[in-house]
């Protein structure tokens, strides 16, 4: 232990004692994490200006008057944003419905016939309000109506002294493709924790033991009156840790840049208030480290076959663009589709377990069995590694 | 005279890529680059293996190093089978030219490095960083990055680091090989003095002049094979008006005579 313990220090000390690779590798990932997701929100912010500043046209079908009258409470509502109103006839519904997609008007409001006099009838009128989620305006022009709405509700029936429960209405979204009904948090997190990990372990993985043959540094590790299983452990554990380090640099670079993206957030139909647990974010823990102990042992692997550094990358580039390409393919995935089967794939599972944490939909036996199978896989890759550092061939290839 | 290093029968083959067939002009799958070879190293002596590049001295001494294993064969360092690695690794210092040093570390912080995997307390590795420091004029360099260091004091920098266990047994693989003169002559000097201390030296060269200079004795060593053993001194006396060189290719001659 004492002799992993030395190999383990001297990798560390390569980042630690130096302000520049200290920056490099544990700073900069998350400052240019931060700086990105900055312009993205600085830029999305500015997108959402526009919306919140658009007109919208709204058709109106049957609409009462204590509609009418709610309305012109909402207008002197301070930034509630203009809105125009166009009376339609019930029987060109479809024809509406097709402007709407087509981005020409933002909402259909269909009021029940005689709907004011329904209420005073206590008949339970209905109001259906058509729009196209697709469009960020008529999004805004749903929640302009819902507003007005329920100051219908609160205004108009509260002084009637009716039960402002009477009427109800429901939204209904004219876009026709299938959507995902993941938040948007669990679409895209997966995508980026991947490729901090990987991406980091791809820096200091292919230099541990390439970078060392190349430089001819390796020979002098060989000769140290320590077992070869110590240096290549301690390599691994070195590797696995700096990745966590700078994966974990990224991921605040993230958090910094929460409050930045918020829009980003919003626009999806999501919520800032991202509550996880003290139990989650152990569980997120423990898959980032054994997502950082199979990339750093993956690459290990990479580094320990090539001759130089520049190999070991040309090694590691697909196993890269797979890690990349896979998170994308399971976007918009549904968790019913998922098997049990699939957490046994390694890193495919990692994707599919994230996506559920982070979505609150985990089942802990589709988490055990990722981190199982993901264990197994690593011992297997530091077994190979092991058996590779003593290969004569494969470590005096320079 | 005390044994150090026993070598017995051994044979070393590697199997060739396409590639090195094609420079070799061979359709063998394998080359031998040992030949069951024999000698023995005693203590308080420094040994030469003199041969042309490709005879198989650095395969022979990096199978003593224990860096490749044996085909076949056996090989004792100070009583010690080099099966047990670990144990040979305390004792012994390879020294190579090619040994290179992490540019980014200082003298002072590799000393450290490598001086705690050998269990040494740190008032005795101060003493002796202190010492080798100052024995290769290290010292005043000692906070400096090595890749800010010449390439001479790099290699003395190298060599100490090598030192660090205080070997019994010294194993150096071509030790003058790219050292300016000033270098070289406080390495050769160094070796005297550790052979004086009885220590067991065993050098690889192809340097004639050198193995005059500073051998006990002497190994010629061709196409693998060990050819001729002697004292320096007994090589010379026994061909008297000819240096170690024209006996080298004395050797070198019959050999590919009898070859052919």
């Amino acid at each position: 232990m004492r002799n992993i313990k030395g190999i383990f220090k001297k990798e560390i000390d390569k980042v630690f004692k130096f302000p520049r690779t200290i920056f490099t590798t544990l700073l900069l990932p998350g400052f240019i994490i931060f700086i990105v997701y900055f312009a993205i929100g600085q830029a999305v912010g500015s997108s959402l200006k526009k919306v919140q500043e658009h007109e919208s046209i709204i058709y109106l079908i049957e609409a009462p008057q204590s509609f009418y009258d709610a309305a012109e409470v909402a207008r002197n509502i301070p930034e509630f944003g203009k809105f125009t109103f166009q009376e339609k006839n019930l029987n060109d519904l479809d024809a509406l419905k097709d402007e709407i997609k087509e981005g020409k008007a933002d909402a259909v409001v269909v009021f029940d016939a005689d709907f004011d006099n329904k209420i005073s009838g206590n008949q339970k009128p209905q109001v259906r309000i058509y729009y196209d989620e697709s469009f960020n305006n008529s999004s805004v022009a749903l929640n302009r109506i819902q507003t007005i709405l329920e100051i219908q509700k609160d205004d108009y029936l509260r002084d009637m002294e009716i039960d402002p429960n009477i009427f109800a209405y429901v939204g209904e979204s004219v876009y026709e493709e299938d959507r995902s009904d993941g938040t948007f948090l669990a679409m895209i997190l997966p995508i980026l924790i991947l490729s901090f990990i990987f991406s980091s372990a791809m820096g200091i993985g292919t230099d541990a033991i390439a970078g060392e043959k190349e430089r001819g540094t390796l020979a002098k590790l060989l000769l140290l009156p320590i077992a070869r299983n110590d240096i290549i452990i301690g390599k691994i554990l070195s590797t696995t840790v700096l990745t966590i380090l700078s994966a974990l640099s990224s991921f605040l670079g993230i958090i910094a840049s929460l409050p930045f993206l918020k829009t980003l957030f919003a626009m999806d139909g999501g919520t800032m208030e991202i509550s996880y647990s003290a139990g989650d974010v152990l569980l997120l823990l423990g898959i980032l480290v054994l997502l950082a102990a199979l990339a750093s042992t993956l690459l290990l692997l990479a580094s320990t076959i090539a001759r130089t550094v520049k190999e070991a990358s040309a090694f590691a580039t697909p196993l890269f663009i797979a890690v990349m390409v896979l998170p994308m393919m399971t976007m918009f995935s549904d968790k019913s589709s998922v098997s049990r089967g699939v957490y046994l794939i390694p890193i495919y599972n990692f994707i599919i377990v994230l996506k559920d944490l982070l979505s609150f939909n985990l089942d802990i036996v589709n988490y055990l069995l990722t981190a199982g199978s993901s264990l197994v896989v690593i011992t297997a890759l530091v077994l190979v590694l092991v058996k590779l550092f003593k290969s004569e061939k494969i470590l005096y290839t320079q | 005279m005390q044994e150090s290093i026993v070598i017995k029968n051994l044979r070393k083959t590697y199997r060739m890529s396409k590639k090195q067939r094609q420079i070799e002009g061979t359709d063998n799958l394998v080359k031998v680059a040992v030949d069951g070879i024999s000698f023995t190293t005693y203590k308080g002596e420094i040994f030469g293996l003199l041969g042309p590049n490709g005879a198989g001295k650095t395969t022979t001494l990096r199978c003593v190093a224990t860096l490749i294993k044996p085909d076949s064969g056996e090989i004792f360092v100070e009583g010690i089978n080099v099966k047990d690695e670990v144990d040979i690794k305390k004792r012994i210092a390879f020294l190579t030219n090619e040994l290179k040093l992490e540019k980014m570390f200082t003298p002072n912080y590799l000393f450290d490095y490598f001086s705690s995997f050998y269990g040494i307390d740190s008032e005795t590795a101060k003493k002796r960083k202190k010492f080798l420091f100052e024995k290769f004029g290290i010292d005043r360099f000692a906070e400096v990055k090595i890749g800010e260091l010449s390439s001479g004091m790099q290699q003395k920098t190298s060599l100490a680091i090598s030192l660090v266990n205080d070997p019994d047994v010294i194993i150096f693989d071509e030790p003058t090989n790219g050292l300016d003169v000033i270098t070289a002559k406080t390495v050769t000097d160094f070796l005297l003095d550790l052979r004086n201390q009885g220590k067991s030296i065993i050098i690889s060269t192809h340097i004639m002049n050198l193995v005059e200079k500073i051998c006990d004795r002497v190994g010629f060593i061709l196409n693998g094979k060990l050819v001729h053993t002697d004292s320096v001194r007994n090589v010379l006396e026994t061909n008297p008006g000819k240096d170690i060189e024209d006996v080298f290719f004395d050797i070198y001659n019959e050999v590919n005579h009898e070859k052919h």
